[in-house]
């Protein structure tokens, strides 16, 4: 008998952050340089 | 040295000293954001071998079902702090660098000399612009993961109000049939391994679905998303084995029988499947409705679970009038019978009780019944035989004839109805909403057509005026049936329908052919 393939559970609320911290950090480092 | 080369030299260091000043300003103040942004890939996406493990780690607490924590319930705040450490770890690394890069070519005083010099006063510059936006990445990410566990917050408990919700205006109240408990929620065993989940509802261990811990399985977490599929168990640990019934997904309907023993409970219980049997096939020979409207096969019932499917699939060949039907043992907790009826567009779930006669004589084992205060409709089932007074006006000769079929234990069933009245009573039942059907069963061998409606006939014959007026005042509804619990040639005897779509239009079955 096989046990099931274990997947890792946060794979991806981890990198539905990842997204949306890269996203909100480049944006805002965007509005930085437009500021400056 | 000549003087020109002095000059040369002097004027070399004044042109390359800012330049190094500018460049190690902008390589820390880009260098740490950029520090900051890898370490959030290797904290989040890649995750590889070589990262260092998180000094904090949530686990889950140990009083919880054995599923992992969802990440929003700690884990993604570990994973930040863990991607501040390693950020800082990273950025301790890439001042070194710099640092031990600036002292060799100090010492060397060389060419590049003047660089460091410069790099010298640039790089504290570039280290606090660097920092500030580095610490400002970090907030980022901690609001991301701040507002997105409010949200998942939100949602779980929204998901397990419309969950509640949805259950309160489909009016299903879980029961378990062995324990007689409410179940609020039925726990779950893990598909994938032995291990039982008391409650997989959204929250701290997963919104839309959760993960076994043991095994890594995943499972959704309400009714609404499928979970029913799954093994249900009673979360009081009533029974060992799951509720086949699939609890949550249809209305429960309680039904107890209360009557002495050899009242012929267990065969109305046997005749009552049979006729939910025939009304599902489709056979309408027997099973006509009020004023000969008939049933349709819009109606399918079938056993809800093994147990009911073991005790009532030779229901038929038991109600044959050749076969005695075998006692109720006595002390044994009754396990409800369940039927899953679907009419038209819904279902219902209608869990028969039936405890032996021994039940219904003294309080200690009456208030063990605790499947009572769960009902809003009581069968009361009476053998008139039983009752002394119409015993003595029998003839010999029908005496002779009955005695065989005549429980051995004669209790007049005043007696039985009062203590069940007191008991439910005192389980504070509002008896007064409720209804109550009284049976008199073996209308097959005792005569009685002509002689005026059922509930005239219990007074004047069987001097029951007084259990009649007390049910009367009792109950919400009262209805008096005669019935012959047995099948013959052309099939189940037509005493038992009306009874039984008495009992469902009560609690909100209305069957094809009922009047409104």
């Amino acid at each position: 008998m096989t046990s099931p393939k274990r997947r890792d559970p946060y794979r991806v609320p981890r990198f539905l952050i990842f997204v949306v911290t890269l996203a909100l950090i480049i944006g805002l480092l965007f509005l930085l340089v437009l500021w400056l | 040295m000549d003087f020109l080369a002095v000059f040369f030299i002097a004027i070399y260091a004044l042109c390359v000293f800012p330049l190094g000043v500018l460049a190690a300003a902008v390589v820390y103040s880009c260098g740490l954001p950029i520090v900051y942004v890898v370490a959030l890939t290797r904290v989040l996406v890649k995750r590889g071998s070589s990262l260092p493990a998180p000094s904090h780690w949530p686990e889950t607490p140990s009083d919880a079902d054995p599923a992992v924590l969802q990440y929003f319930y700690g884990p993604a705040l570990a994973d930040a702090r863990h991607t501040v450490q390693l950020g800082w770890q990273l950025s301790g690394q890439f001042f070194r660098l710099g640092r031990t890069a600036i002292t060799e070519s100090m010492k060397a005083a060389g060419p590049t000399a003047p660089i460091a010099a410069g790099a010298m006063i640039g790089m504290p510059v570039g280290l606090l612009v660097g920092a500030a936006v580095a610490t400002a990445c970090a907030v980022v990410q901690l609001v991301t993961v701040a507002v997105s566990a409010a949200a998942m917050w939100v949602s779980g408990t929204t998901l397990r109000g419309v969950d509640s919700a949805v259950l309160r205006i489909k009016n299903i109240r879980m029961v378990c049939p062995t324990c007689y408990r409410r179940v609020t929620y039925p726990a779950y065993k893990c598909p994938g391994c032995p291990k039982l989940h008391q409650d997989i509802r959204p929250g701290r261990l997963g919104i839309l679905r959760r993960y076994c811990s043991n095994c890594g399985t995943s499972m959704p977490t309400l009714l609404l998303f499928g979970s029913s599929r799954m093994k249900a168990y009673c979360p009081y640990g009533g029974i060992e084995e799951p509720m086949e019934h699939r609890p949550g997904k249809a209305r429960e309907i309680i039904l107890p029988f209360f009557g002495e023993v050899g009242a012929g409970k267990t065969r109305l219980l046997l005749s009552l499947a049979q006729q939910f049997r025939e009304w599902s096939e489709g056979d309408h020979a027997n099973h006509d409705g009020p004023e000969g409207q008939q049933a349709s096969p819009e109606i399918n019932a079938e056993f809800a679970d093994n147990s009911t499917s073991r005790a009532l699939n030779n229901a038929a060949r038991l109600l044959s009038p050749k076969v005695s039907t075998a006692p109720t043992p006595p002390g044994q907790m009754p396990r409800a019978h369940i039927i899953r009826l679907k009419s038209g567009h819904r279902a219902h779930l209608i869990q028969m009780f039936d405890a032996a006669g021994e039940y219904f004589r003294d309080s200690a084992h009456t208030q063990q019944l605790r499947y009572f205060d769960k009902a809003h409709t009581f069968i009361l089932v009476i053998d008139p035989l039983s009752v002394e007074a119409f015993w003595e006006r029998l003839l010999p000769d029908q005496q002779a004839e009955l005695q065989p079929v005549r429980s051995e234990t004669i209790r007049e069933p005043d007696l039985t109805y009062h203590h069940v009245i007191e008991e439910i009573q005192d389980m504070q039942v509002p008896v007064h909403k409720a209804r109550l059907g009284v049976v008199l069963s073996r209308a097959d061998l005792i005569n009685s057509d002509g002689q005026g409606d059922v509930e005239t006939w219990m007074q004047a014959e069987l001097g029951l005026g007084n259990l009649v007026r007390s049910a009367r005042l009792n109950f919400r509804e009262v209805r008096f049936f005669r019935t012959a619990a047995i099948i013959e040639k052309k099939g189940l005897d037509e005493s038992i329908s009306p009874l039984l779509r008495w009992v469902l239009s009560g609690n909100g079955v209305n069957l094809p052919g009922d009047t409104a």
